[in-house]
């Protein structure tokens, strides 16, 4: 039977989160397409990390030896070189994050085997294996086909998918890692924080998140005062930490922090998926934007399509009142 | 250093109303302003720093319709010494792969120590073409890239991670990077700056000139096939408050009270 | 025997004098020729053939533009000025006596040896109320350096040495008629010597006179006595009438920093700082000092330039234009033309400051990041708001709207504006506006998604290449719909259309341009809308900059504001030609200084404390920053800020007042 590999991310003594959603696609698939799931492990020391897994699919590769400390494209393509053309996995998937996006794309060249990147949906359309994208700054989904070739890879937006829970006990199987090359072309020097700052926007119970909406650096005070009114911490989106609005400690996303406060206020936020990513738990998630067409508005739970300045002030004059 | 940068053209689309064409095989045009690829900017500006202190010349490239040619003159404004594009027509309606394939050939005519590219497009958004250019060309490569820093034959980049971490990276040169925003703060270009190099030539490569074959690229070469485009539905899952902000204050604030258990 | 003077009564060694002399007026002609090649190293200004005699005459001649606001500095600048003419006048005269024919004799003399008293006196009093008025009146809040005071102190000095030569050839030698000098006659009288110490003593002052007078003359087109010269000359070109802007060709060949007027403006400038007290933002407490500012132009030109009574080498890497203001204080004008009204010499400091903005904005080094982006905006978008072209009828939602490219037959348009058009709040204004034009019958048709923005702020930021381009948009759109009137809610865009594009466009001048309080004024004559009373009602009026000091409209709001039943207008303490900017020109919008309280808060409190309920402007940038000024400076509750249309639109029959 066709497989498909879940490629697992993990990073310093972690399995990241969004593993767990590719978890519960390669299940849907399983339903859907009949394909075996399997996880792949790739790094040094990673045994837990496959105990882990086997909680989860019913099989879990294990690739474990020094040199893949740590992740890097060459030594782990390598790996995955020599695994895809002993296995012939129908799909691969991984996260599309910065593992996932450094990782894939090439892999899929190099192999000759197509690739679909940032997909909100994996499925089958007529027999065959089809992705769903979001475009356009998420206001146009397109779907994909992929050209025949012996198999595929695709990888998936945070978010898109709910992380799977365990379910069942796996096998775990070892691979040998290849011989390496002669020389490597490429070093990893370490890591380097870079949202260091005295604001903690990942405890905050009540975050106030502000956008592009915000407009100019001179409306930061406002929603900072709000904010304060509010009891909430202030936090935003992208935009505002490239424009040094605020600093990179605030920003919630993929790139940023990922928070979950029981009230998430959005103002202005138009809802990238790499924003929205960043917001999880059960909290509740309240936006507040003028386009009625934004995207936030499928991710929050309740929306209210004004203009956010209208809003503060709304806001201001009800806490003032009190 | 010799520096290629790969831009592309992209609609503005964060505050537009995106609508599809009735054929549903693209969208809209007519009322979108389109300009240089956000991530492409941040790579043209990075490229001529790194020209400015290292020396060198950097080339600007597109793989797309006439109307390129003005973001490649802005590009050319910005400092860019030289624009190149290659002929669309073969590549009309090219996935990622035909793209990096185009590319590939074009960083293969001269000694480029360095390709760089926008980590992602704001359009399509694959974020695809600079690796698999990487793979087609055989060198190292980085995404995501927030910092380059130049050690002779090599270079150490930061790579953006998730959860406000980056990776410090070593690669060896010619390599191909990404670039994610924010690595810089890029310059403004002026009218009189684009005026200024109006007369440079831009050189329009044929598929042939980059050991491009016929058939090898555009929509039948592709690995990857549109099965169509559609509108997904708004506000889809929230509950739309309605009515004047001072009433939708209030629900706001009775749900923050309801939930966050905040005084 | 007839009165009369011998020239070098006492002093021997003409020769000496005359080489003095000769040289004084060699360094003296030849510092006029090196401000000339200085002036003349700017560019040519395009000028039409229409010309302004009253205006150069009466701020020349009379100094009226002096007084104004300021009499004791009138007073003051009047005696030197008049007290120097006609000194300098005596000389000439006294030469063409000794030399050419001798005519000062007899009455005309005594009369000439008083009126030359009177004149030296005159000088010396207003050198005396020059530091009367800088230490103890502190009325003229000028900056005083050295250099001020070593020009203050020479005129006093040389007309001092001059009575004191005066009284001493009173005292040695008394001549045989009574001579009209009442200053040297004190002199002479009060002095103890006797006759060969005073012979002595005047010989030595008479040597003291003469170095301190050549010396003035040598120093003089070296210090800021050049505004003599300078200032004159910028009156001229003030009334002559201004045409052409340069090209984007020209633009590009020029060769040199700074117009030819620019460069006469900076040696015109006397540092009396009258630009900065009236300064919005240097009274916000911003870093930005109009006077300043044209000093530091004045003294690159002349670096650059090489200027020097020692000539120096030009330096050989030539300094940039974008250097030659402050890096902050250049981003902080906000074009509001106040200074350039208020010089009595007509320097527009805020035309020096955009050329400086022109080199940066060109380079692209510099320039604030929000301001980079509003002006990347309007060369994508074709607005400063990043504003998709599907939207800009957005505002129009609901309403049947002409829109000439839909086929309205119109030969008036309606310019919405970007702002107008975009900023939800303010769409009410064109909605407003709508529903008056209905009502009155006015007809119009719209641009709709061919308008693109005026652009009059690109320019004041220095982005003349982009300001040209969206204004040739514009104009083709006006062309191409057969538009001959122009009516605007936005003054920018009311002035740049007035104004500017007729200097890139000859037909543009034929179209008529009228802000919509102007239309409003024609349409509300005679009571013609039967607006209803909406109650009792406490108004100010907020002057916009570009519809007041830069267009002349003043009366048409207000004449609006009286014709809307039950509304009483409030001034406000600086109205009219002084209403106070609330920061929003000349690219203000999107640049924040480092320092300093808002212009829009300022503005919002001198508003408020008229104790008027309502603030009225007709701008949406002024609406914008006092709207948040009202807000940040905590009258909220208490004043609220309405564009005038929607004022009108209230009152409408039938309508509810909000």
């Amino acid at each position: 039977m066709a497989k498909v590999f879940v490629l697992v991310e993990h990073r310093r003594g972690s399995i990241r989160e969004a593993t767990f959603e590719c978890v519960t696609l390669a299940r849907e698939l399983q339903t859907a397409a009949g394909l075996e799931p399997a996880a792949v492990v790739i790094g040094s020391g990673v045994a837990p990390f496959a105990e882990t897994l086997a909680a989860y699919l019913p099989e879990t590769i294990v690739v474990d030896d020094p040199s893949l400390e740590h992740f890097r494209f060459e030594t782990y393509a390598a790996v995955l070189r020599d695994l895809i053309e002993r296995e012939t996995p129908l799909l691969v998937i991984a996260p599309h994050s910065a593992f996932g996006m450094e990782l894939v794309p090439r892999l899929s060249a190099e192999l000759a085997r197509p690739c679909a990147t940032d997909c909100v949906a994996v499925g089958m359309d007529g027999g065959a294996l089809a992705a769903t994208r979001s475009v356009y700054n998420g206001k146009i989904d397109e779907r994909l086909a992929f050209a025949p070739a012996g198999g595929y890879f695709a990888t998936v937006r945070a978010g898109s998918y709910a992380p799977a829970d365990p379910a069942g006990t796996g096998a775990i199987r070892a691979h040998a890692c290849p011989a390496p090359p002669a020389a490597w072309r490429t070093e990893h020097r370490g890591y380097r924080e870079t949202a260091a700052g005295a604001v903690d926007i990942t405890q905050a119970p009540l975050l106030l998140a502000i956008g592009r909406g915000i407009k100019d650096a001179e409306n930061i005070p406002k929603a900072q005062a709000l904010a304060d009114r509010l009891g909430a911490v202030l936090a935003c989106s992208r935009p505002v930490v490239d424009k040094k609005w605020l600093g990179k400690e605030r920003q919630v996303g993929t790139s940023g922090r990922t928070v979950k406060p029981k009230v998430y206020l959005a103002l202005g936020i138009s809802g990238a998926f790499q924003h929205i990513a960043g917001i999880k738990g059960p909290g509740v998630f309240i936006a507040v934007n003028r386009d009625p067409k934004a995207p936030v508005f499928r991710a929050a739970d309740f929306g209210v399509v004004e203009d956010m300045f209208k809003i503060i002030d709304a806001l201001a004059e009800k806490l003032g009142a009190k | 250093m010799e520096i290629l940068v790969c831009v592309k053209r992209v609609p503005d689309t964060a505050d537009a109303e995106v609508a599809l064409r009735p054929d549903g095989r693209g969208i809209r045009e007519e009322d979108l302003a389109f300009g240089i690829n956000e991530w492409d900017n941040y790579a043209v500006e990075e490229a001529i720093r790194l020209k400015e202190k290292h020396g060198g010349a950097v080339t600007v490239a597109t793989i797309g319709p006439a109307e390129s040619e003005d973001v490649l003159r802005r590009c050319l404004a910005m400092g860019a010494d030289d624009a190149v594009m290659i002929d669309e027509a073969s590549f009309r309606g090219a996935d990622p792969y035909g793209i990096a394939r185009g590319l590939a050939g074009l960083a293969r005519r001269k000694a480029y120590d360095l390709v760089l590219a926008g980590a992602l497009a704001g359009d399509d958004g694959y974020g695809m073409t600079g690796p698999v250019l990487a793979g087609y060309l055989g060198w190292p490569h980085a995404t995501l890239v927030t910092s380059i820093e130049v050690e002779g034959k090599k270079i150490a980049v930061a790579r953006e991670l998730e959860g406000g971490l980056e990776e410090i990276l070593a690669v060896e040169l010619p390599a191909v990077l990404t670039i994610q925003t924010g690595i810089n703060e890029p310059r403004y270009v002026s009218i009189m700056g684009i005026r200024k190099v109006r007369s440079k030539d831009i050189p329009v490569l044929a598929p042939a000139d980059i050991g491009v074959g016929a058939g090898e690229v555009g929509e039948n070469a592709n690995l990857l096939r549109s099965l169509g485009l559609s509108t997904p539905p708004a506000g889809a899952e929230a509950v739309m408050l309605k009515g004047a902000p001072a009433e939708v204050a209030q629900r706001i604030l009775d749900i923050v009270k309801e939930r966050g258990g905040v005084a | 025997m007839e009165p009369f003077r011998e020239v070098f009564w006492n002093i021997p060694d003409h020769a000496i004098f005359y080489s003095l002399a000769a040289v004084a007026t060699g360094v003296f002609l030849y510092g006029l020729y090196r401000r000339y090649r200085l002036w003349t190293a700017g560019w040519p200004e395009k000028r039409g053939r229409s010309f302004d005699w009253k205006l150069v005459a009466g701020r020349v001649f009379a100094n009226a533009s002096i007084f104004r606001g300021d009499p004791v500095g009138g007073v003051t600048h009047i005696l030197i000025m008049w007290g120097f003419i006609v000194l300098f006048l005596g000389t000439v005269m006294s030469t063409i006596d000794h030399w050419l024919v001798s005519y000062l004799t007899g009455d005309l003399y005594l009369a000439y040896a008083f009126v030359l008293d009177i004149a030296g006196v005159a000088l010396m009093a207003g050198v005396a109320l020059a530091y009367l008025r800088r230490y103890v009146l502190k009325s003229g809040k000028m900056v005083t350096v050295i250099r001020d005071h070593v020009v203050l102190i020479l005129i006093f000095f040389v007309s001092l040495t001059g009575f004191m030569v005066e009284g001493l050839r009173l005292r040695a030698a008394p001549p045989l008629w009574s001579e009209p000098s009442p200053v040297g006659q004190w002199i002479a009288s009060v002095s103890a010597l006797d006759v060969p110490g005073a012979l002595l003593a005047h010989r030595i002052w008479w040597w003291i006179h003469s170095i301190a007078s050549l010396s003035l003359i040598a120093w003089f087109p070296f210090s800021k006595f050049i505004h003599v010269f300078a200032a004159p000359v910028n009156l001229v070109y003030e009334g002559m009438e201004s045409s052409a802007f340069l090209t984007l060709e020209e633009r590009e060949a020029l060769g040199s920093d700074f117009s030819a007027r620019q460069r006469i403006m900076m040696d015109a400038c006397t540092q009396c700082n009258r630009c900065t007290v009236v300064c919005p933002s240097a009274a916000a407490g911003e870093p930005l000092s109009p006077r300043a500012a044209v000093d530091e132009a004045g003294s690159f030109v002349r670096r650059a330039g090489g200027f020097g009574l020692f000539p120096k080498r030009p330096p050989a890497e030539p300094p940039k234009r974008g250097t030659a203001v402050g890096p902050e204080a250049a981003w902080l004008c906000t074009t509001c033309g106040h200074c350039r009204i208020e010089c009595p010499s007509a320097i527009s400091p805020m035309d020096i400051i955009r050329e400086v903005r022109t080199a940066r904005v060109e380079s692209g080094e510099n320039v604030p990041d929000n301001l980079q982006e509003m002006l990347e905006s309007v060369y994508k978008f074709k607005n400063p708001w990043q504003g998709a072209k599907g939207k800009r009828m957005d505002w129009a939602a609901g309403l049947d709207i002409p829109v000439f490219a839909d086929g309205a037959k119109e030969t008036r348009c309606f310019y919405v504006g970007c702002t107008f058009a975009y900023d939800e709040r303010l769409q009410e204004v064109p909605r407003s506006a709508a529903a008056i034009f209905a009502a009155a019958g006015y007809r119009y048709g719209v641009l709709g998604k061919e308008e693109v923005c005026c652009s009059e702020f690109v320019r004041g930021a220095g982005e003349d290449g982009l300001f040209f381009e969206l204004a040739g948009q514009n104009i083709d759109a006006f062309e191409r719909h057969g538009v001959e009137e122009i009516v605007t809610p936005c003054p920018h865009g009311m002035h740049t259309f007035a104004n500017e594009y007729r200097r890139m466009a000859p037909g543009a001048a034929a179209r008529r341009v009228l802000h919509v309080s102007q239309a409003l004024e024609e349409i509300l004559r005679g009571g013609a809308l039967g607006l209803e009373d909406r109650g009792e009602r406490a108004v100010t009026y907020h002057d916009p900059c570009f519809l007041g000091r830069r267009s002349g409209v003043y009366d048409a709001p207000r004449n609006v504001l009286r014709s809307i039943p039950g509304v009483r207008l409030i001034e406000m303490k600086r109205s009219r030609e002084r209403s106070l900017c609330c920061g929003g020109g000349g690219g203000r919008m999107w640049v924040e200084a480092s320092a300093g309280e808002k212009m829009g808060e300022v503005r919002a409190r001198e508003a408020a404390e008229t104790g008027a309920d309502i603030i009225v402007t007709a701008c949406p940038f002024c609406f914008t920053n006092i709207d948040d000024g009202v807000k940040t400076a905590g009258h909220e509750g208490r004043v609220i800020v309405k564009d005038l249309v929607e004022l009108v639109a209230e009152c409408l029959p039938g309508r509810d007042g909000a």
